[in-house]
């Protein structure tokens, strides 16, 4: 199989649908079989990666024992895993909009236009999810 | 008397990543544990929720396993132990081919008519 390279832009907000894990199930598919992933976070998005969220979601009251990892650390082990097979790109503008500044280490902030590079170089373009 | 609430959770599957153990049923037994009798209604694909044989998923993204995603199943017979009712509305069940027997035990199938009911004989309602 010929690896491709395909280019997810992500727009929609965390805990509106299972758009995240739709996002984290594909990405890891894809990765998992070779292809190269650039992913464009825009909109709400952008607080998938933030550095706040820290490597694990608060407490369960309920279930103290157990440890349930955040979405920055899904992202974060992702690029550990895969290294420069997977890029995580943040729209500046989008981030600045919500205030999202203080992303993980590894992201890298783009301002918004330069999201046409990606989309030259991509075999696969999908856009999920709405602003 | 201590008021009884009611939760109507319309909006299905929101987020099963971000959730995993914080999604709306377990809200709802924790309000229960801590003195705040809630009871539930399922409306529109959250009567999904109430039926028997749900898988139990677990995913690996990178290296890191996900090991606790919500499993309503057992979230639902975690609040039924608690004394609180479980509804289905009808008509979503029919919609969605959703015969009674294949609903979890203890779950109950509310028409327009028992909506309006649950609604009147409760103190507070809460639509999510």
């Amino acid at each position: 199989m010929t690896p491709h390279t395909i280019f997810l832009i992500v727009m929609g907000a965390p805990y509106e649908s299972e758009l995240t894990t739709t996002l984290f199930r594909l990405l890891d598919a894809a990765l998992a079989r070779g292809h190269r992933l650039i992913v464009w976070s825009c909109g709400a998005s952008t607080t998938l990666t933030l550095e706040s969220l820290g490597e694990c979601k608060p407490r369960n009251v309920m279930r103290h024992e157990v440890v349930y990892p955040s979405t920055a650390r899904l992202v974060r082990t992702m690029m550990a895993r895969y290294g420069e097979r997977l890029e995580w790109h943040i729209c500046q503008q989008c981030m600045e909009e919500r205030g999202t500044t203080g992303q993980i280490e590894g992201v890298r902030i783009q301002p918004p236009f330069r999201f046409l590079r990606y989309l030259d170089q991509a075999d696969v373009c999908m856009s999920m999810g709405i602003k | 008397m201590t008021p009884r609430y009611l939760a109507i959770v319309e909006r299905a599957y929101r987020g099963a990543v971000e959730e995993q153990y914080a999604h709306i049923i377990a809200a709802t037994i924790a309000f229960c544990r801590i003195g705040c009798a809630t009871d539930l209604l399922l409306r529109g694909n959250a009567v999904l929720y109430a039926i028997r044989e749900q898988p139990e998923v677990r995913l690996t993204i990178g290296a890191t396993r996900v090991e606790h995603l919500p499993h309503y199943e057992s979230a639902i017979g975690a609040l039924l132990q608690q004394g609180a009712s479980v509804h289905v509305y009808e008509t979503d069940c029919q919609r969605l081919g959703i015969d009674p027997e294949r609903l979890i035990s203890g779950v109950a199938i509310a028409d327009l008519g028992t909506v309006a009911r649950l609604i009147d004989s409760h103190d507070v309602v809460w639509h999510w």
